[in-house]
């Protein structure tokens, strides 16, 4: 199974090493083997090593990564004059380095004519560790070297960068040396860090830390371990894993679940994890007082002295969501280990489209906050400014072409940069260049208007990128130095802004395509006030999984919890039947799945009857647009008849129980195939491949269709707009409103030129 | 002259001028409805479409729908306006596409050179558009007037006089046009027939004396043809003029036809008739199409200034019209500004409110052009008059005018401007064959679902408009035989509409043996050598997989049309042989022969010309060649006599030619040959329908035999014109 994290392996031979306990080592091997981990069963769950408690704690620790675990799964092919590539790595703020280093793994690659290398120079934080060795002195395949820099341990914090560039000749900065590829970096090439651990008190206040902070890396790993499955401790689960959502920005979760606490506290997992359970609970007695109330807790792991386990915990099911709540909300006295939640003040409920981090596209929309910080705003020399924003994922895109960006900077460059500009790039997309003339004298404002392309907009996560490029009139090798040159400057004045309040809100679901973006249209009430999860009777634990995963992502994307979610089991639909529906499970445990499923994830007649093939005669008279081939019904079917065996459909119908609601059905063919669609479906490389009525989830990748079926629209369209997109949408219609006034015109101007040709001519 | 530049001439009645007015102020409650109409039409025209399959779907749906309403409901007047709305409607909907959609505008893909070339191209496409659509308007509604009655009693009938223009023309074009004018069916001290000789030529003074008509001669020659007729206008009296040129012989019906509308409708200043031609034009003499596709200027004569007539914006074409004097009198005589006085002069009347009539009605017949090159030098005369009048008087800005009399008249100019953008169509795909330059920022499937569906439309429309009158394609071939030629002289004109002079259209000859006439078709080789490597280039590319496919498809379409409509004009360009002086005119009368034994043969005739006659007989004769008959001809209650020589025979026809004969005689054989009544209706009815295939077919045809004609005059020489 491919791993995906950074893997965290505590090499036991070290510590002991370290502390001299060769028993210990001798009972953690014999326990490793006897143990079967909590969560093996879970294909992606991160190797977590039970622990025995017994014997003394070890604090120290050794962690290595390679560079293809950072990202760089083929190393890097060095070329050119000016390559430069960095690697970010992260330390939690519990463990301190004592030692590091890095050993580079590389081979030249055979050239045509011997020519002079560049050397490439590696930094780690900013500062320079060494420089890697030319070559030797021979033809043919060169041989894999390595060479090995130490890490200062004071130059290791939380976030780490390591970076290795071409170097540039002092003389000469803008000569290009060598053209094509010369070195490689092999992905082997590893960081080792070596250290202690170190012990923190626990208090709610530095929540989230330890699960989250902010120079964390790779994926966030939060285990929840959940008394029974309950479906209010479900709820609640479900509230925590949205607060997660919250605090971890767009950051990578994964959510490890597992039922049932152990009688043994000592066989629990190592590190941080989530627990919620409800009284009674005769072996968390022994972390906590008697219970008062619902409760929030950080103790220390009995398992693991350096980790953390966060208890959510009441005396009844109903107080267990109390508390999870009062997490989500804030609402609990940060001070000390434990808190007991008297009662949760339910805030007022969000407005629509109010979700914390999209953008009110009501009002001009002021750059300023867009930049990460202040200081983004200003380059130095060419340079760019990113910008990002998310859009509520309702914003209706057709027929306006541009919106306007209302744009004040100023700028200062030298005479002889006559070729300097500003470019505007909307998600890559070029949109348009200003020109920076010379001037003289101070820098002055400029204010420029200028129509971005509506259709360069996607529907949630934009970046607009100004660009500012200093260029001489002389060629760019001679002029490199100069756009380096620090009396080149640009800015962008807070008070530039995009103006989107004339676009209006309006989409037609069911479409699948606004789920990765924005989590639409759960999330059009950011407290998911219209949204209910219907869980399997039973659920096991890979429901659970995709289940709390989508709450995080729910609130990732909207940047608040999501405190109004209701959970419920396939008997308690009808009392949320007025909500938009996600229907979790498998296809046995959760029924409701058939019920309202069309794509069943294998090729059958009850699967084709119920996408409903495109007829002839609909593609003939064209009602509405069909779909493109490649991603119609057809298609699917194909899909299915290939044999390919999807591991479950992701598929939004518009629901019968309600108008203007959709359920959301996330089936899987068994429980582990659950587990893996979480693993795709959130990834974000594989969100361009969301969209339609029907995504098809396959290990590796995820196809989607467009299904004919019923439509409904959300939100409101000016009446031309409304008609012009029905018109749009409805092919026929132009053509009978076309014959229509086609035949009356006749009608009409047939009288009328009879009588006049009458006159003309006299009777 | 004196100039009226205050009030109307009394005729004009108010309810001439409400009809002249746009019909807004007839109509508001319809005109509001039309208005209410059109806009939602222009609307839909915006509509972008879903994909290009949508846009295919729509424009195959909207093109079955007008086939079938065309088949059902076959010459009805609402089916025919339902398929111009629906043809506007596709029109609109691809130039709002092009507009906005594909003319690259801050697309980045598209180098800064590509502009020229796509800009160019859709102005052409452009101008096509607006000619179309305008062309609609102008043809909506044909009014075809009939004639009207003259008062019983030819006492009360008003004067007129003839006026018969010559320059350079030879006397045996003439003599037939003045004898037809005698012939004409009017009360003889009402009629007085001038002959205008710009040539001073003494034979043709003798001619008027021998034949009573009246000789003017001018001391100068200044504005041509224009000055000719102006000189003779103080020095005549007569209520009414009817002009001629000097090879437009007038049936003997021709003025009681036209003086009744003029008499009844005091506002009216002209009536106009058809020109008809009884011999082949050049496009029907070197296809040998005569009689098989209507004539080249069958549209002009069978729809538009039918057309025009209904808009009151009838175009007076210099021949065979009547014309009131008051109305020519107030406007100065005939307009002297440009080479197509005619035009001009209809236009100044129009302006000062008069109205005018198109009788279509052929009343007069002439020979048409014998050869390509004439053919072309006349058209570049119409098209430099027609932008100097543009210049000069343009139609949309001049004064008095009706909305549509601009319109009308607008047509009639911008259609001469057809040269630059058909040598843009014939050029265009090469730019992207030859050099990978965009021509249009679009994919192929696009500009074909687009386009393809509009230009069926136009076809479908336009067949059903003008089908008797004009066959499909035809058009694209007579702009392209025209369009290298009259580029310039049209660019000149409209540089500057003073210079240039009035040339005659030579409208004799004989042309001996068939000829390649390399000088005039040198062009048409240079574009169809052109197309050529254009087809090799895009095979070149579709094997090199130089470019998409789709893109080279079309492109490849585009070239193929372009050389068929070269091919037939290689073709036209071969001048076949016109072996006989004089055309022979397909006519049945009866006739009868009184041979030297006082013997009565009867037979009918076969076909007459001024020279001789073929008689069909019922039985073999006993008549041998050499032999002198009388010919009898009963007609109009009359016996008319003939002395003839019997120059040929076979089993059951005899071929005589006339003896020399009196001015009487030759008089009476004019109206025999010309002056009936009905000479020229029916001839003009046989023209068959179109049909847009088998016109497709025909084309091709004729595009393979004039690429092999090309091939051979390769290697023959050709004789000189």
């Amino acid at each position: 199974m491919k791993n995906d994290a950074v893997t965290l392996s505590f090499s036991a031979g070290k510590k002991r090493k370290r502390r001299g306990h060769i028993p210990a080592l001798l009972i953690f091997l014999a326990l490793s083997a006897l143990v079967r981990p909590a969560f093996a069963e879970a294909p992606n769950a991160e190797p977590l090593p039970l622990v025995p408690a017994v014997g003394k704690p070890y604090s120290g620790f050794t962690k290595s990564f390679t560079l293809s675990e950072l990202g760089w799964e083929h190393g890097v092919d060095f070329s050119g004059s000016s390559m430069d590539r960095t690697a970010f790595f992260g330390v939690p703020p519990s463990q301190m380095v004592e030692k590091g280093s890095v050993t580079f793994r590389y081979s030249y690659l055979p050239q045509k004519k011997p020519v002079p290398y560049p050397r490439l120079e590696v930094d780690v934080n900013e500062t320079l560790l060494g420089t890697l060795p030319g070559p030797p002195a021979q033809k043919g395949r060169l041989p894999v070297q390595s060479v090995t820099f130490p890490i200062p341990p004071y130059l290791v914090t939380p976030l780490n960068s390591l970076r290795i560039r071409v170097a540039k000749d002092p003389k000469h900065p803008c000569s290009t040396i060598y053209a094509g590829h010369f070195i490689h970096i092999d992905p082997a090439t590893q960081i080792t860090l070596t250290g202690i651990r170190i012990h923190f008190p626990s208090r709610l206040s530095d929540l989230p830390l330890p699960f989250l902070y902010h120079a964390m890396t790779g994926v966030r790993t939060i285990p929840f371990l959940i008394g029974n499955s309950d479906i209010k401790l479900l709820e609640a689960a479900g509230y925590a894993a949205s607060w997660f959502g919250v605090k971890s920005e767009n950051a990578p979760l994964r959510f490890p679940v597992s039922v049932g606490i152990p009688v043994d506290l000592g066989s629990l997992p190592t590190g941080n994890l989530v627990l919620l359970a409800s009284s009674p609970l005769p072996p968390l007695s022994s972390l906590l007082p008697p219970l008062a109330g619902p409760t929030l807790a950080l103790v220390d792991n009995p398992a693991d002295p350096y980790g953390k386990i966060l208890l959510i915990l009441g005396r009844t099911p109903e107080e267990v969501r109390t508390a999870a709540l009062g997490l989500a909300l804030g609402q609990f006295t940060p001070e000390g280990p434990a808190a007991t939640l008297s009662r949760v003040e339910i805030p007022v409920p969000t407005e629509k489209n109010g979700a914390p981090r999209w953008i009110d596209t009501q009002k001009p929309v002021r750059l300023a906050p867009l930049a990460s910080s202040p200081g983004e705003l200003e380059v130095t020399g060419t340079g760019s400014i990113p910008l990002r924003f998310s859009l509520p994922s309702d914003l209706f895109f057709f027929h306006t072409a541009s919106f306007p960006l209302m744009l004040h900077y100023r700028y200062s460059t030298l005479p002889g940069e006559g070729r300097s500009r500003l470019d505007l790039l909307l998600n890559k997309k070029y949109q348009d260049s200003i020109p920076l003339p010379p001037e003289s004298g101070t820098p002055a404002d400029h204010y420029r208007t200028i129509p971005l392309k509506l259709s360069d907009l996607t529907p949630f996560r934009n970046v607009l990128k100004l660009n500012f490029n200093f260029r001489s009139e002389i060629p760019r090798i001679l002029s490199c130095r100069a756009s380096q040159n620090t009396r080149l400057r640009g800015t962008i004045l807070a008070d530039s802004s995009l103006d989107l309040h004339r676009i209006p809100h309006f989409v037609r679901l069911p479409n699948l395509r606004l789920v990765p973006n924005g989590g639409y249209p759960f999330t059009r009430y950011a407290d998911l006030r219209e949204t209910a999860v219907v869980l399997p009777e039973t659920p096991g634990e890979g429901d659970i999984r995709i289940f709390l995963h989508l709450m995080a992502f729910l609130a990732q994307e909207t940047g608040s919890p999501g405190v109004d979610l209701s959970v419920t089991g396939p008997e308690g639909v009808p009392s949320v039947s007025d909500r938009n529906l996600i229907l979790i499970g498998t296809y046995d445990s959760n029924p409701l799945l058939l019920r309202y499923g069309k794509a069943l994830p294998q090729d059958s007649q009850e699967t084709r009857s119920r996408i409903r093939l495109k007829s002839r005669m609909e593609d003939l008279l064209r009602w509405s647009n069909p779909p493109p081939a490649s991603y119609g019904p057809e298609a699917l079917a194909a899909y299915f008849k290939e044999d390919r065996n999807p591991l479950g459909v992701m598929e939004e119908d518009v629901s019968p129980l309600a108008p203007r609601r959709v359920i959301l059905s996330l089936g899987g063919v068994s429980e582990q195939s659950l587990v893996s669609m979480d693993r795709v479906l959130f990834d974000p490389q594989h969100f361009s491949d969301i969209f339609g009525q029907v995504s098809l989830v396959g290990p590796h990748r995820i196809h989607s269709f467009l299904v004919p079926g019923d439509r409904f629209s959300l939100g409101h369209l000016p009446p031309l707009t409304w008609l012009r997109f029905w018109f749009f949408s409805h092919p026929l219609g132009v053509l009978m409103v076309l014959l229509a006034i086609s035949l009356l015109l006749a009608g009409i101007l047939s009288r009328i030129l009879s009588t006049l040709a009458v006159r003309r001519t006299g009777p | 002259m004196e100039t009226h530049g205050t009030a109307p001439a009394p005729s004009k009645n108010e309810g001439d001028a409400l009809a002249r007015n746009s019909p807004g102020a007839l109509f508001p409650v319809q005109v509001a409805l039309l208005l209410a109409l059109i806009l939602p039409l222009l609307y839909l025209m915006t509509i972008p479409a879903h994909d290009w399959s949508t846009q295919l779907w729509l424009g195959a749906a909207v093109f079955l729908i007008a086939v079938i309403l065309r088949a059902a409901f076959p010459g009805q007047r609402w089916m025919l306006l339902t398929l111009i709305s629906l043809s506007i409607f596709l029109t609109g909907r691809y130039g709002w596409w092009r507009a906005t959609q594909t003319l690259g505008i801050g697309d980045p893909r598209i180098r800064g050179y590509e502009y020229p070339f796509i800009f160019l191209l859709f102005g052409a496409e452009l101008f096509s558009w607006i000619v179309t659509v305008l062309g609609y308007f102008q043809s909506i509604s044909p009014l075809r007037r009939k004639a009207e009655p003259l008062t019983k009693d030819p006492a009360l009938w008003p004067e007129v006089d003839v006026f018969i223009t010559t320059y350079n023309e030879p006397l045996s074009i003439v003599r037939p046009t003045v004898l037809g004018a005698l012939n004409l069916d009017w009360p003889p001290d009402k009629l007085t027939v001038y002959l205008l000789d710009d040539g001073n030529r003494p034979a043709f003074r003798e001619f008027a004396e021998a034949a009573g008509v009246r000789y003017l001669a001018r001391p100068e020659h200044r504005h041509a043809k224009a000055g000719n007729l102006n000189y003779a206008l103080p020095r005549s009296t007569g209520k009414y003029i009817a002009m001629f040129d000097c090879d437009h012989i007038p049936t003997r019906s021709f003025l009681q036809a036209t003086i009744g509308i003029l008499e009844n409708n005091p506002g009216y200043s002209f009536v106009q008739t058809p020109h008809h031609f009884y011999s082949p034009d050049p496009y029907e003499r070197n296809l040998d199409v005569f009689h098989e596709i209507p004539n080249e200027g069958a549209l002009f004569y069978g729809v538009v200034q039918d057309g025009n007539d209904f808009w009151d914006a009838t175009t007076f074409c210099g021949s065979c019209a009547v014309l009131r004097r008051s109305a020519l009198e107030e406007i100065g005589g005939i307009a002297v500004d440009t080479v197509t006085e005619d035009a001009h002069t209809s236009l100044l009347l129009h302006k000062k409110g008069w109205q005018s009539a198109y009788l279509n009605l052929p009343q007069a017949a002439g020979l048409a052009t014998t050869t390509l090159s004439a053919h072309i030098r006349q058209r570049v005369r119409w098209a430099r008059g027609m932008i100097q009048i543009f210049r000069i008087d343009n139609p949309l800005l001049a004064p008095g005018l009706g909305l549509f009399q601009r319109l009308c008249y607008l047509n009639g100019m911008m259609h001469f401007l057809f040269s630059l953008p058909r040598m843009i169509f014939l050029l265009a795909p090469l730019a992207y064959l030859y050099f990978g330059i965009k021509i249009f920022d679009a994919d192929a499937y696009s500009i074909a679902a687009y386009a393809f569906p509009v230009l069926a439309m136009a076809l479908l429309t336009n067949s059903t408009l003008q089908g008797n009158h004009r066959h499909s394609f035809w058009n694209e071939v007579y702009e392209t035989t025209l369009a290298p030629y009259i580029f310039l002289p049209t660019l000149l004109a409209l540089i500057n509409p003073k210079a240039g002079s009035f040339n005659v259209t030579s409208k004799e000859g004989v042309v001996r043996e068939e000829f390649f006439d390399h000088k005039i078709a040198r062009p048409f080789v240079i574009f169809w050598l052109l197309n050529l490597g254009g087809l090799v280039a895009g095979v070149y590319r579709l094997a090199k997989g130089l470019g998409e496919i789709p893109t080279i498809a079309l492109t490849l379409i585009w070239v193929l049309h372009n050389m068929l409509l070269l091919g037939a004009a290689l073709a036209v360009g071969w001048e076949s042989a016109q072996r006989r002086n004089r055309p022979r005119i397909s006519l049945n009368l009866p006739a009868r022969i009184l041979g030297p034994g006082q013997k009565v043969i009867s037979g009918e005739t076969e076909d007459i010309s001024d020279l001789g006659v073929r008689l069909r007989l019922g039985q073999g004769e006993p008549l041998s060649i050499g032999e002198r008959l009388l010919l009898q001809i009963p007609l109009f209650g009359k016996i008319f006599d003939f002395p003839c020589l019997v120059v040929g025979l076979d089993e059951f026809s005899v071929r005589l030619n006339f003896l020399p004969l009196t001015l009487e005689e030759e008089r009476n054989l004019v109206l025999i040959l010309y002056g009936r009544a009905d000479a020229w209706v029916r001839i003009r009815s046989v023209n068959p329908r179109d049909r847009i295939l088998s016109s497709l077919g025909r084309l091709t045809k004729f595009a393979m035999i004039g690429q092999l004609r090309l091939f051979r005059s390769l290697f023959r020489e050709s004789p000189a014109p």
